[in-house]
């Protein structure tokens, strides 16, 4: 009856989201496809819904299983319209949305149908806040049943609770997320962008997802004002949602004052004013300005793991590259739309470094990890280790599974697996921020959508579809 | 006389024995200076030599301490200053024995010669004999430890020995049984003695001339490479050579308990050791996967001689010893990827490779699945076990926690090499051969293990990496936290 449960949701997600895109002509086949079996499916079972609690175990499988299907069926439109023509290539295209990653397998952009265009921004949108999210908040029915599948979903170890109902919690974030939007989009219009491009712009910067509409990204409007604006939203995309709750609830400070925030904004600060000091002293730039404005933005971009280029950081000296490299292993804050191990994590590891040093010096002290003056669990510390060594070995083993087919050198490799574990967009060398991933064959194409869709899911939820105890849930 | 308290005593003590062990191993380097006339290296060897003798003599018998227990801090102590010390005086040698040398050269030689990391700066096979033989010997007490040989050599430290050992090796020990303990170092150094001389006899035998077996048989036993055979590329070398190079660089990569428990007749044992057993599947594993790639690539080859030219590769870099035995240059890239991986994960804990050790790796991936078993069982109050011992959680977290630590410290010493505007994969490669202590990497091959061509920087980042490696970098990093400098008392 659960497995029940889970299949009615997913077609219904997947028609939610093209619905709201009926607009555009060429989508309408795929849209009669998806509504129909979900209008029908949730027809038939509505009754069932209150009687169901879900378990972890359902609900990782509703997440993991939604994230697949919708980019699934998310990828036909591309295949209709000839866009492009391969399943896998096509695949990676719309995982790269639903995920907000930015990687491409499209060379030339600018020739692609604008409807096209714009649904790959979507995709980015739609992914940025989770569908299910998106979907929980427009579905208040849900209730209380709905943050188990939140916790799957929303990223990061700290989901402190907003509100008493999570519906609550889920409208309001979904509520400042179009706010955010809204008013990013009002800017570029403001910054001479036409409304198609603000708003394909708004949609993939606050989702952290970096699709443009242009072959040369932000660098095509050569615009101080839109790349800082960008800059600036890309940075509160990067940051902790609920921190803006806490500063509108009045306590503004306490919000400068979380850990988390703190040390995101001063490794963007720390690696922009290193990246400024090598690009003027390698002498790349012989402008101080515009070698701090690319530098701004290309940390902002790629530690939100949007993935915009104003520059081509592939002929930037090797030291940019090693920063930037670092900042795309850590990606932003939890509960934000970036990807990558996240700040907190990393908080915590080093903490617990520290903590490590002080046992291993005095053995008779007790010596808690705290976080913003909380102890963390042992259970909690053993999550977040447990999954930065997962990260690391899904980096790996990912960078093994592609070098087999002898494509790509081991630099590429290795950064196209990290940049779509990260959800940035470009990684160095054949895939650095002015090529694409087109070279790659499609079995590496679906290597790399898979690392995505783990990536985005937190790896544990998606590698529990493939534990033994997962098949086998009554065994211990 | 300064007053000093008995922990600084303890620490003086252990130093001084260090390097009078240090003095007396001199000995031979002075004696083939002589012999050979080189004049350059005599004066600054001999110094050295009875500089450490006498200063170790006199602080040994002088400074005594009445110490019965010692505190973790004063063993980390203890361990750090005795390298670094003995580090720094094995520069002064290098400084004066060879022309042209800075002093950051010097550092990097006598760095890389402790920490068995086998990286020169020139080609270490155009040096005078006496520092070779110096290199070779450093690498010998690096490998093994110069504070388990000190040990092994004073006579009433047996309480409070393993205490301070652990520091130096500080690798994941968890079995009481197959730990060293008490006398066991003695036994150790024995082991290893043995196994260096009787590297020496078969090599003597199968044709090396007796010097250059007694180079190979000091550095390779201690996982270093072969530097003073053209800078580590033996492949000109005759089969029978080979074979007993892998042979005992594999020996000198596996778990020195194994060896104990050998003595101790517990066969039983060893073959359950998950981490050995680990090893094994790791070195057929890679050297089939070698193998498989590179029939594939050239289907015309002898499916035998590439199995065991990978065999012989592969051990080399898995015991990070990095000697280039094969034409490993021309292997497929997914050949070299596995290579690099087996060199992350590097040998067995208590031995004397460096690396991450094969029991954290088991450890990690074993919590890999346990977060994924307790996600989807979150009431569950199983644990983790290592060789069907369950284990505790303070245990998980160390060896994880040092996985990551391993990783940062490798990022972030590729981001210093990366200053030097070297390309970025040049920069990881080096900061991992560095890490590892390997010396050598595998995509580096037009130019291994030589160093001439780096900033001082990238030098100094260079000696601080292969510190690091050698000693598990906390007690490295431990030198820049308040904490260090504090008694137990005050924190």
């Amino acid at each position: 009856m659960m497995l029940l449960g889970a299949f009615m949701v997913l077609p219904l997600i997947v028609a939610l989201i093209y619905g709201e895109n009926s607009s555009v002509r060429a989508f309408c086949l795929t849209i009669i496809l998806c509504v129909l079996p979900g209008a029908a499916i949730r027809f038939f079972y509505k009754a069932n819904i209150d009687d169901i609690s879900l378990k972890p175990r359902d609900s990782y499988f509703i997440v993991t299983i939604s994230w697949l299907l919708a980019s699934a069926v998310g990828c036909i439109p591309y295949i209709l319209t000839g866009s492009i023509p391969n399943f896998f290539g096509a695949f990676f295209e719309t995982c790269s949305g639903f995920t907000t990653t930015g990687s491409t397998v499209i060379n030339d952009i600018e020739i692609l149908p604008r409807s096209i265009l714009m649904w790959r921004s979507l995709t980015q949108w739609l992914g940025g806040m989770g569908i299910i999210v998106l979907f929980v908040a427009l579905m208040p029915r849900f209730g209380i049943k709905a943050r188990n599948i939140a916790s799957a979903e929303t990223p990061g170890p700290t989901v402190t609770k907003l509100t008493s109902r999570f519906t609550g919690t889920a409208q309001r974030l979904y509520v400042l997320y179009l706010i955010f939007t809204g008013t990013l989009m009002l800017l570029l219009l403001a910054g001479g962008m036409s409304i198609y491009d603000a708003s394909n712009h708004a949609f993939t910067t606050m989702a952290t997802g970096g699709f443009s509409t242009y072959n040369d990204s932000i660098a095509h409007f050569h615009s101080n004002y839109i790349s800082w604006v960008i800059t600036l939203f890309m940075f509160i995309a990067g940051t902790n949602f609920e921190l803006f709750f806490v500063a509108a609830y009045g306590h503004p400070l306490k919000a400068l004052k979380n850990e988390e925030f703190r040390l995101y904004a001063s490794i963007v600060v720390i690696a922009t004013v290193a990246i400024t000091a090598s690009l003027m002293h390698q002498g790349t730039y012989n402008n101080f300005r515009e070698a701090f404005r690319d530098s701004a933005f290309q940390v902002t971009t790629i530690i939100s793991t949007t993935g915009y280029a104003t520059a081509d950081y592939d002929i930037w000296p090797a030291f940019c590259q090693m920063v930037l490299l670092l900042v795309m292993i850590t990606g932003a804050s939890s509960s934000s739309t970036a990807g990558g191990i996240k700040m907190v994590r990393v908080l915590v590891l080093l903490k617990m470094i520290k903590r490590e040093i002080r046992i291993k010096l005095h053995d008779t002290i007790v010596n808690d990890v705290a976080l913003d003056g909380r102890k963390l669990l042992p259970d909690t510390v053993i999550f977040i280790i447990g999954f930065v060594s997962m990260y690391l070995i899904t980096l790996i083993s990912g960078t093994f599974l592609i070098s087999v087919t002898g494509q790509g050198n081991l630099i590429t490799n290795f950064t196209a697996v990290l940049t779509c574990i990260s959800n940035v967009g470009p990684g160095l060398d054949l895939v650095g921020p002015t090529c694409n991933f087109s070279f790659y064959n499609g079995f590496n194409q679906f290597i790399l959508s898979m690392v995505m869709i783990a990536g985005r899911l937190e790896l544990s939820t998606f590698f529990i579809l493939f534990s033994r105890f997962f098949r086998h849930p009554d065994e211990v | 006389m300064i007053r000093l308290n008995n922990n600084k005593k303890f620490i003086l003590n252990i130093i001084s024995a260090a390097f009078e062990i240090y003095g007396i191993c001199l000995l031979p380097c002075i004696t083939v200076a002589a012999v050979m006339h080189e004049d350059m290296d005599y004066f600054p060897l001999a110094l050295v030599c009875l500089a450490s003798l006498i200063g170790g003599f006199i602080g040994r018998r002088m400074i005594r301490s009445s110490i019965h227990q010692v505190r973790p801090r004063i063993c980390y102590m203890t361990t750090l200053f005795t390298w670094l010390l003995l580090i720094a005086i094995t520069v002064v040698p290098f400084y004066f024995g060879i022309p042209g040398y800075s002093v950051i050269d010097a550092v990097l030689e006598s760095t890389a010669s402790w920490t068995t990391t086998g990286i020169g700066v020139y080609d270490t096979s155009t040096l005078p004999m006496s520092l070779q033989l110096l290199r070779s010997i450093c690498n010998w007490l690096g490998g093994m430890g110069i504070i388990m040989v000190t040990l092994a050599i004073l006579s009433s430290r047996k309480f409070i020995g393993w205490n301070l050992a652990s520091t130096e090796f500080p690798g994941p020990t968890f079995l009481k049984n197959d730990s060293p303990f008490r006398t066991d170092y003695r036994k150790l150094v024995a082991i290893y003695g043995a196994l260096t001389l009787v590297q020496f006899v078969l090599l003597v035998i199968a044709g090396m001339g007796p010097f250059m077996s007694v180079l190979t048989a000091l550095s390779n036993t201690s996982t270093s490479g072969l530097q003073h055979i053209d800078n580590g590329v033996a492949i000109a070398f005759s089969i029978p050579v080979k074979i007993i190079i892998t042979v005992f660089a594999f020996l000198g990569s596996i778990n020195c308990s194994v060896f104990l428990l050998c003595i101790r007749k517990k066969y039983r044992d060893i073959i359950k050791n998950s981490e050995l057993q680990f090893y094994f599947w790791r070195v057929l594993i890679s050297c089939i996967i070698i193998t498989v790639f590179i029939i594939l690539g050239d289907p015309e080859k002898n499916i035998f001689a590439v199995f065991g030219n990978a065999v012989m590769q592969v051990i080399s870099f898995i015991s990070t010893s990095g000697y280039i035995i094969t034409d490993c240059g021309n292997w497929p890239s997914i050949c070299i990827f596995f290579i690099l991986l087996q060199m992350f994960i590097g040998s067995c804990a208590l031995s004397t490779g460096g690396g991450i050790k094969g029991a954290r790796i088991i450890i990690l991936a074993k919590t890999i699945a346990f977060t994924v078993y307790r996600q989807i069982h979150p009431h569950s109050v199983r644990s983790l076990t290592f060789s069907k011992k369950p284990m505790k959680s303070d245990y998980v977290i160390r060896a994880n926690l040092f996985v990551a630590l391993f990783m940062i410290t490798y990022l972030l010493g590729a981001l210093l090499l990366s200053f030097d505007s070297m390309e970025v994969i040049d920069a990881l490669n080096y900061s991992q051969a560095m890490i590892t202590n390997t010396g050598t990497s595998i995509g580096q091959l037009d130019m291994p293990g030589l160093a001439e061509n780096f900033t001082p920087l990238s030098k100094l980042t260079m000696c601080i990496l292969m510190i690091a490696g050698r000693l598990e970098i906390y007690p490295l990093l431990m030198m820049f936290f308040r904490n260090f400098w504090k008694s137990d008392a005050s924190v």
